[in-house]
């Protein structure tokens, strides 16, 4: 027994009209069809066997007609599967439904194998049947049933003979007699006639015309002489009726009139005239009777003559009603091989054509359709299989969906992650490269292609062509001892020179071990230079305090010393004298020297840390250009002032100091070579300029002249301590702006200055909005000479 | 598979074919019909020629019954549309030969009731009886229309039958028809 496969669910079955259906697929209906068909065989052998009892009229009217029905109600059954079936077949054909051939050729080999016999037996029975009828009937038969019926005629004749001698004798007497006056004694003493020897007459009625004129004939019983062995049951008023009838023309001289005993009363019947054409006078009536015995003898000799005869007339329809049988029972083995072959077919290709139709469906994605077990045998078992396969489908689809869902899941937090990771990377200022397997460059960050001056375009590119480069070669070695495993982790410190300036990063490389081979190198970079520079400048004014230290002290008492001497020897001779002036004037000329250099140093080395306040930039330029004001006819100062520039946070004393060095630099290059000892003939350009970043947040304050520029090679030392490309002075004025800046949290950049000259861009940080100031007074271009 | 379609399609169409000519070969037997109004009444006169056949004789002289069902109908044309009954009647003529006496007892039956029944010896008479219907007051006028156009139309069926297969369907053995206009 193939049990239902769990958790399946019954769904509507596949096209192609096989569907199982409820009624038609039932045992229950289909044994009680058999049963209806067996029994309606019985009932046509029973009636078979009966129809000789039945009467021959009974079987040709309504034996024949209910089987002629039922013939063709089987005839249109059978025409109707057939044709159903062929056109069933024919659209199933032109849809491609698997298995039509093999239907129709199924049915066509049943209705073939079940037509042919059952066509045989239809004809050759009908042929026994039609031979048997004309065996029916017979010469002997006919002769033996035809003489004796003569005979038994023949008594009703004879007696009825007799009784119409007796009538016309009585008839005749009446005439000669005149029955028309006559009395009714004489009428009945007329009316007493002998009868004919071995006969009998029990009635002589005479009546006598009452209204000749009337119409009908009105007629007047005159007498009646009846006979003591009167039969019971005799009427007058049938012999009334019949006198009466025959008077007016209607009736025939003569009937028959049963009697309750079995007696039959023969009656015959004269007229009264004188004439054929005379007047009627009157009518006499003999009845003479027949026993019941010889009656019922001659009524059975009849019945059985005419029932042969019957036979005889009725041959065909009674022979058409066995026949019938026989149609009838071929037609009911037809309609039920014929659909019998129908059921099979279906039954033999259904559960193919369902698995068909279910691989299709689980094969468009219907995964929960489950074909229902409709029998125990091999194609039970295939499906109950197929139901197991559709339901592991099913759940590995559900594996499959929470699979995927997880791994989208998993895919949307790593790309969650990445975007974070690539975020970082982008806004970073640490450089990072990747460098894969293969040794390709496959991640640069922004920071990483500022640093190392490189175009994103290099990703894919082999790291060992890419650090080649001649600034980038310390990289590339770094790079190489990763690669090939030495170190799981290096760090260096690599000063990188570019276009004469010197970049100092700390970079680190780390290689990421697979699990067979190196899976790449991460090198990450900091740019360390300000930090450099910081370390740099610390030394310098750690030097610069001891310098000042060391030097500033020995040097008063060197100074005492030299004026000691120069007093002490004021009485010298001249020429001695002369020669400790000279000397000693030096000593403290120089010493005077040293002590302004000492006092440089020393400011440099104890620059207080600026106290900010909110300022307006703007202004602070304004006021400390305006220190400047009508001093150097020669050169000239324009003003182009952000009216936008929000408050900075500065030491407004210390960012005059940063203005005024700018300034005094720029002037001194546009004094040429003469430098600042020919300022009051220097002849140029400064511009003063200023504008807001907000995407940084920052002022920036550009300071440009039109003098001969900076060398390359000047321009990375030019902040350091002690450097000066003037010949003269400490070489701590743009050191010292860099540290102002600085600690004001900001920067300060030289580059050329198009189309001539140097520009220094400052760049402070801007005031919060609980520090800013109101707005400026807008943009201002002023230029001063 | 198409010539198997084929061929049953022209079986049905031959079978068709074959019941129609049938049908109209039975209907050319012919029924004499006049009508007379008169006394208020449409007086149906018939004439059934060539009904009483040996076959018919035949079964009269074995004792069979014979008779002849003639369903006479008063029926008013309509246009476009099958006539309108107006009014039927069933008229039954019946004979039964007694062999012993030689006589035959003829009945005629009108709507149900015994109109007639008469005992001749002549088979002439006989056929007469049965086949001819003289005269019979069936259908009253107070349900015509003055002017309007009628006709009566006569189905007979005999019996007994002797073919070998009954229709299911009652087959009338012989038509008439007879039309009038109405004028009171």
């Amino acid at each position: 027994m193939v049990q239902p496969v769990p958790g399946s669910k019954r769904v509507p079955e596949g096209s192609g009209g096989l569907a199982r259906r409820a009624l038609q697929d039932s045992p229950r209906v289909i044994i009680s069809a058999i049963i209806v068909v067996a029994l309606t065989l019985i009932g046509l052998i029973r009636l078979a066997r009966r129809s000789t009892e039945l009467d021959p009229d009974y079987l040709s009217e309504v034996v024949l007609y209910a089987l002629s029905a039922a013939c063709l109600v089987m005839l249109l059954a059978l025409a109707f599967l057939l044709a159903r079936h062929v056109i069933k077949i024919i659209v199933e054909h032109r849809r491609a439904v698997p298995f039509t051939r093999f239907r129709a050729k199924l049915v066509a080999a049943i209705v073939g194998m079940t037509l042919i016999p059952s066509l045989l037996v239809l004809i050759v029975g009908s042929e026994v049947i039609l031979r048997s009828a004309e065996r029916w009937f017979s010469a002997p038969i006919d002769d033996v049933l035809s003489s004796a019926n003569t005979i038994a005629r023949s008594v009703y004749l004879e007696q009825q003979e007799v009784a119409g001698q007796q009538a016309s004798r009585v008839a005749a007497r009446l005439l000669e007699l005149g029955l028309k006056d006559a009395g009714t004694a004489l009428v009945r003493q007329a009316a007493v006639v002998e009868p004919p020897a071995g006969a009998a007459t029990i009635v002589v009625t005479v009546y006598r015309v009452a209204d000749i004129d009337g119409a009908p004939v009105v007629l007047a019983r005159v007498a009646e002489v009846a006979s003591p062995f009167l039969p019971p049951g005799y009427s007058q008023a049938s012999t009334d009726a019949l006198a009466t009838g025959v008077a007016a023309g209607t009736a025939e001289f003569g009937d028959v009139i049963p009697l309750v005993d079995g007696t039959e009363l023969i009656r015959g019947v004269a007229l009264v005239r004188v004439e054929p054409e005379a007047p009627l006078e009157g009518v006499v009536v003999a009845s003479a009777p027949l026993s019941g015995d010889l009656t019922q003898h001659a009524r059975r000799i009849n019945a059985a003559y005419e029932a042969y005869n019957q036979l005889r007339v009725l041959t065909q329809p009674v022979a058409g009603v066995y026949l019938s049988f026989f149609l009838m029972a071929t037609l009911m083995i037809l309609v039920a091989a014929t659909w019998l072959a129908i059921y099979i077919g279906k039954r033999i290709v259904r559960p193919v054509l369902q698995l068909a139709d279910g691989a299709r469906r689980i094969g468009t994605g219907q995964l929960d359709h489950r074909i229902v077990p409709q029998s125990s045998d091999e194609f039970g078992a295939m499906v109950e299989a197929f139901n197991g396969m559709a339901e592991e489908l099913s759940l590995s689809r559900e594996r499959l969906v929470r699979s995927r869902g997880d791994l989208e899941r998993k895919t949307r937090e790593t790309e969650r992650r990445r975007r974070y990771i690539e975020t970082i990377l982008e806004r970073i200022a640490t450089g990072v490269v990747s460098v894969d397997s293969a040794g390709r460059l496959s991640t640069i960050n922004p920071a990483a292609a500022r640093l190392l001056d490189l175009d994103p375009t290099v990703l894919g590119q082999l790291a060992t062509e890419v650090f080649e480069r001649q600034d980038l070669a310390p990289l590339g070695s770094m790079l190489r001892d990763a690669r090939r495993g030495a170190l799981a982790r290096t760090a260096r410190e690599v000063a990188l020179d570019r276009d004469g300036r010197e970049f100092h990063l700390a970079v680190a490389a780390t290689s990421l071990p697979g699990q067979h081979e190196l899976d790449g190198v991460v090198m990450v970079f900091d740019d360390v230079t300000p930090l450099f520079r910081a370390q740099r400048v610390s030394a310098w004014r750690d030097v610069a305090r001891r310098l000042a230290h060391e030097i500033k002290n020995p040097l008063t008492p060197i100074q005492l010393c030299a004026e000691r001497l120069r007093r002490n020897l004021a009485g010298a001779p001249p020429q001695e004298k002369a020669l400790v002036d000279e000397c000693t004037g030096t000593i403290v000329g120089e010493v005077e020297v040293l002590k302004g250099l000492v006092d440089e140093f020393s400011h440099f080395a104890r620059l207080p840390s600026p106290r900010t306040v909110p300022a307006d930039l703007n202004g602070l330029l304004e006021q400390t250009l305006a220190l400047y004001d009508g001093l150097f006819p020669g050169i000239g100062i324009r003003r182009v002032l952000s009216p936008t520039l929000p408050a900075v946070r500065v030491d407004p004393e210390q960012i005059q100091r940063v203005v005024v060095n700018l300034v005094d630099n720029a002037m001194a290059a546009l004094g040429g070579e003469a430098g600042e000892a020919d300022r009051s003939t220097a002849s140029g350009l400064i511009t003063i300029e200023t504008a807001h970043d907000p995407t940084n947040d920052v002022a920036r304050v550009m300071i440009s002249d039109t003098g001969p520029g900076i060398a390359d090679a000047d321009r990375e030392k030019l902040f350091l301590p002690y450097f000066s490309t003037k010949g003269r002075g400490s070489g701590l004025g743009l050191a010292i702006v860099r540290r102002i800046v600085v600690e004001h949290g900001g920067s300060i950049e030289v580059a050329d200055n198009e189309p001539i000259g140097t520009r220094f861009t400052l760049e402070l940080p801007c005031a919060s909005e609980a520090d800013a100031l109101p707005a400026g007074k807008g943009n201002v271009e002023e230029e001063s000479a | 598979m198409k010539s198997l379609l084929g061929w049953m399609v022209r079986g049905f169409v031959f079978g068709a074919l074959w019941l129609g000519g049938m049908t109209e070969v039975r209907a050319q037997e012919d029924v004499d019909v006049t009508t007379l109004a008169r006394d208020g009444y449409i007086l149906v006169s018939l004439e059934l020629s060539g009904a009483y056949t040996d076959e018919t004789r035949d079964a009269v002289a074995s004792g069979l019954e014979a008779a002849f069902t003639f369903d006479i109908e008063l029926r008013q044309a309509v246009v476009f549309w099958p006539d309108r009954t107006v009014d039927r009647a069933l008229v039954r003529a019946s004979v039964r030969y007694d062999g012993l006496s030689g006589q035959y007892r003829v009945a005629r039956v009108v709507d149900g009731e015994v109109e007639e029944v008469r005992v001749v010896e002549e088979e002439a008479v006989v056929r007469e009886l049965v086949t001819s219907l003289e005269r019979l007051p069936l259908f009253p006028t107070r349900v015509l229309e003055t002017n309007g156009d009628y006709h009566v139309r006569v189905r007979v069926h005999a019996r007994p039958r002797t073919a070998w297969f009954r229709w299911p369907w009652d087959r009338a053995a012989a038509l008439g028809r007879a039309s009038f206009t109405f004028l009171p």
